[in-house]
């Protein structure tokens, strides 16, 4: 099997009329919260090129339900502020967890304004999902997480495209989906599979 | 009824095969904008990478070689 297919986000073009495009929680963050990327309008006006051509190919943008559930843990820390301090924070005064769920919602509310957006989270986690996993994480050294994301979109096949911002599932051996990255980093990963075949030439 | 169908059929729900191509990019813009405003009112951007570490995705910089 063939190292997982990969396209910068610039060819969105590519992606056939009515596909199913998760996103992952990398990506997501980046839309609603990562400062860094105001600094740098090439790849500010990348990502929305890429998320407008979603829309423009006819084509849906789902979540898995573990996106939901790290948006949640994400926001909480955003605005809360780091480990021990908001725990202190907490103890203080319970009612604080409003404030993260509310930017959840606010994310969640803005997200569904994409007109091709859906709603609803997909997928389930489940004791197969999760043995899958943690089999993956042992196998190829992929996070939890990730391994997590992966396994729900692999557990419905309907799913044509992961869209992330990060490198994290470019050495999955998957003949069926397409990574869909950032150009600068379908760059490295290209730089880092030519490597790898380079080492195993000369093995 | 696929996967595939239910999830086209809430697009169709929500109005998103009534749209023109032109319009389609406008809202999901409009959307992408409402998002980005968000990011002046969250107070501890870099604890993201905590969480975000955590998950796997650690590869944050844009630079990154």
């Amino acid at each position: 099997m063939d190292l997982i297919k990969i396209k910068p986000f610039s060819l969105v073009n590519e992606i056939p009329q009515n596909s199913i495009v998760a996103f992952d929680t990398s990506l997501v963050w980046r839309l609603y919260g990562d400062k860094d990327i105001e600094k740098d309008p090439k790849l500010k006006n990348e990502l929305n090129y890429f998320v407008t051509g979603i829309a423009k190919r006819n084509s849906a943008i789902v979540l898995p339900i573990k996106v939901h559930e790290e948006l949640n843990i994400l926001s909480t820390a955003v605005v809360l502020g780091p480990k021990e301090e908001r725990k202190a924070k907490l103890n203080a005064d319970r009612t604080l967890m409003n404030k993260p769920m509310d930017l959840v919602d606010q994310v969640l509310t803005n997200l569904s304004k994409l007109p091709n957006f859906v709603d609803r989270p997909v997928g389930n986690i489940d004791q197969t999902i999760l043995e899958n996993s943690r089999r993956i994480s042992r196998d190829l050294g992929l996070e939890h997480g990730d391994a997590v994301i992966y396994n729900i979109v692999k557990s419905i096949p309907d799913i044509d495209f992961i869209a992330t911002f990060d490198a994290d599932f470019h050495f999955l051996k998957d003949d069926k989906l397409t990574l869909y990255v950032p150009g600068f980093r379908y760059v490295t990963i290209k730089r880092d599979r030519q490597k790898l075949t380079e080492n195993l030439y000369l093995d | 009824m696929s996967f595939r169908e239910e999830i086209f059929n809430e697009l169709v729900k929500k109005g998103f095969f009534n749209l023109t191509e032109e319009e389609k990019e406008k809202r999901a813009q409009e959307a992408l904008d409402s998002l980005a405003k968000i990011k002046s009112t969250i107070p501890y951007p870099e604890a993201a990478s905590e969480v975000l570490r955590g998950s796997g995705r650690v590869n944050h910089g844009f630079n990154q070689n």
